[in-house]
């Protein structure tokens, strides 16, 4: 794909109406982690973790269109978070946060590398380096060296495959099963289930919601598009993205109940195992899923690959070399691309493939970066330094806190420690402000 | 506990959501465009309106008799004087500039033309004011394309002649800088006009300022703004802004 400038490359041709607004954010927001860790919260906390789970995804996208829209009118110029942040933070605190974000972006392209790992090795029992090396490299050539026209050329296809699978698996397997049998299957060997008075499963859902939310208010496409789409139309699109993006981890929660009414299971991994084999049975079936689970993982890859190659470029590279030309920023992000690709391979062999424990890692830092995020927004004019670096005290403390409380507290404790230096520092300053008046 | 009953009901919810969902996605997609056609007729309705106001309170503010017997004269005077070769350039232009502000009826044109008609005017002015005017014109080439409404710079090079230059046997001196500071277009129009108080505001109680920051709503939304500065005995500018957008862009906005 030719490409006259970098802005071409990052933005596309299309500016973007409700109905590709939606299929972008669909592309981006269903994740491996909404085919694989969905089916976990309705197995861990019932049908209500499910539906916590799906609405965490529909409040985080809807409150962002807001919030969104609020920034962009703050700075109409933009067209990535690192253009709104150098708006808006001093050097230090600008510099942070860009570093913050890369981290973020690099954990999330290792959670869908995983993702893209297990489904290869399960659904083709390819060797988990090579499956990698495969969805890896796909999604350079489309997002990283295709740029936007491909992402968007692509993410149609990909949510139309997601779409199939979320309509027919479900569908087929319940006429075929009949959902009486389904329901007695998981009354008698899942009865928990079905419990409806699941305290823990709303403390779950609250939790779940907070890293949603830092996850979105810190991910790097979704602002992308935010400047994307055609300004009147930021509410509905979120809006509409998310009622229907709630469909899906319920969707994917559903297969899973095809596999566990007919016994017990060892853990997840197992489930997806039993779920190869029941697919298997039918090849349309199987290539449907197939299809699904790697568009969900490859388009939410590719789309991140590219945002990041887009902060690089355009928030480090060219404040560093500001007379940089536009086929030299290009082929700065080509080489990018496959840098950033090898080393999220690098990263995910050097975990453990079935420990997710790392991510919760990730999900302190999400809870610490909303309180800076959403004093940037309401703020008018340049931040002062502390609120970034507020993220790192909320972090820092959520992060021990973890070794006391237990992983799931610790995010709530990332959170408030942010929000409260905050307020605190907020508080200080308007007193120091007054003590020196008087 | 979930009972059978309920269960059935949240499957059914899980089935339905997708296809609620897909359901809503085609609707968008095929109907998004026509409310978008819609609400752009709508727009270029109101657009036409505005720009029929415009029109009629341009002729009122041109062709009015002072302009009209100031312009006739000059040219008279050429004549008197068997200055042919002025005279004749100087039926033109006022030919031209007259076809223009009657013909005119696209929402949109070039910044080009823009420039080309409002010279008609500012050559016309020349004729009345000599010597004592000076005109500076500054934009980037690449600029000549971006598309922009009609009378836009027109009307602001006449209220520097209205408000500053004939109120006044001075020199006259009148700038039009255009610059394109990432996507946005600036454009500023200043004169050497005597000001009372320095002043600074995007309230603009003159009819034509408020024709074009409500042309410009329409056609840009917020992206566009328009402010006026004046400072004494150093002048007026008014500065207007509005997102570069050329015939491309608006082809691609159709699509």
């Amino acid at each position: 794909m030719y490409y006259s400038s970098f802005y071409h490359y990052l933005i596309g041709s299309v500016r973007m109406g409700i109905g590709i607004g939606i299929v972008s954010l669909l592309a981006r927001w269903i994740t491996g982690n909404t085919i694989f860790s969905s089916p976990e919260a309705i197995i861990k906390y019932g049908i209500f973790g499910g539906i916590g789970y799906a609405l965490m995804g529909v409040i985080a996208l809807m409150v962002f269109g807001k919030l969104g829209l609020i920034a962009r009118k703050d700075y109409p110029g933009g067209k990535t978070l690192g253009d709104y942040l150098y708006y808006k933070l001093h050097p230090a605190g600008y510099w942070l946060m860009i570093g913050i974000l890369i981290i973020l972006s690099i954990s999330c392209l290792i959670g869908q590398g995983i993702g893209a790992g297990i489904l290869l090795n399960i659904f083709f029992d390819m060797p988990l380096l090579i499956g990698l090396i495969f969805s890896i490299l796909f999604c350079i050539v489309y997002a990283g060296i295709g740029g936007a026209v491909w992402i968007q050329r692509l993410e149609g296809f990909q949510v139309f495959f997601i779409f199939t699978a979320a309509i027919f698996i479900p569908v087929y397997y319940f006429i075929q099963e009949g959902v009486e049998n389904i329901y007695l299957g998981i009354q008698l060997y899942h009865p928990y289930l079905l419990i409806l008075n699941n305290y823990e499963s709303l403390f779950y859902v609250f939790t779940g919601m907070i890293i949603g939310f830092g996850q979105i208010i810190s991910d790097l496409v979704t602002w992308q598009r935010l400047y994307m789409i055609k300004k009147k139309k930021v509410i509905p699109t979120f809006l509409l993205a998310g009622l229907i993006w709630f469909a899906f981890p319920l969707a994917f929660s559903s297969f899973f109940m095809i596999v566990i009414f007919t016994g017990g299971f060892d853990g997840t991994y197992s489930l997806w195992l039993e779920l190869s084999q029941k697919l298997n049975s039918s090849s349309l079936l199987i290539t449907i899923f197939f299809l699904c689970a790697f568009s969900a993982i490859t388009s939410t890859y590719g789309a991140v690959l590219h945002s990041l190659i887009g902060l690089i470029v355009k928030n480090v590279y060219q404040i560093r070399k500001p007379y940089v030309g536009e086929k030299e920023k290009i082929k700065t992000g080509h080489t990018l691309s496959l840098f950033i690709g090898g080393l999220s391979i690098t990263f995910i062999l050097l975990f453990d493939i079935k420990n997710i424990k790392f991510l919760f890692f990730f999900g302190d830092i999400f809870a610490a970066i909303i309180a800076p995020i959403l004093v940037i927004i309401f703020s008018r004019g340049k931040v002062d330094n502390f609120i970034p670096f507020s993220s790192l005290i909320g972090f820092g403390v959520g992060y021990c806190s973890q070794l006391f409380v237990g992983e799931l507290y610790s995010v709530w404790i990332s959170a408030a420690t942010s929000f409260l230096s905050i307020l605190v520092y907020i508080l200080f300053k308007k007193a120091n402000k007054v003590f020196k008046s008087v | 506990m979930l009972n059978f009953h309920s269960f059935t009901i949240f499957m059914l919810f899980l089935i339905l959501a997708p296809i609620i969902g897909a359901i809503t996605l085609l609707f968008l997609f095929i109907f998004e465009r026509r409310f978008d056609l819609l609400e752009k007729e709508t727009e270029q309705a109101e657009l036409e309106k505005e720009l029929q106001q415009a029109k009629y309170q341009q002729l009122n503010e041109q062709i009015k008799p002072h302009f009209l017997f100031n312009t006739l004269n000059v040219i008279l005077s050429l004549a008197r004087l068997q200055r042919k070769d002025e005279l004749i350039r100087a039926l033109e232009v006022f030919s031209l500039f007259l076809k223009f502000n009657y013909k005119t009826k696209d929402t949109l044109i070039t910044l080009f033309e823009e420039i080309r008609y409002t010279e008609y005017y500012i050559e016309i002015q020349k004729l009345r004011f000599g010597a004592r005017l000076t005109v500076q014109i500054d934009y980037e080439e690449d600029l000549a394309e971006s598309l922009i409404p009609p009378f836009i710079l027109q009307t602001l090079v006449e209220n520097a002649f209205k408000h500053a230059f004939e109120v006044t046997d001075d020199l006259a001196i009148l700038t039009i800088e255009i610059t394109k500071p990432d996507d946005l277009i600036i454009m500023e129009v200043s004169d050497n006009g005597i000001q009372q108080h320095n002043e600074s505001s995007q309230d603009y109680s003159g009819y034509g300022l408020e024709n074009i920051h409500r042309r410009l709503s329409i056609c840009f939304g917020d992206a566009s703004s328009v402010e006026i500065k004046s400072t004494i005995n150093q002048g007026t500018t008014v500065q207007v802004k509005w997102p570069k957008t050329t015939k491309t862009d608006m082809k691609e906005v159709i699509k």
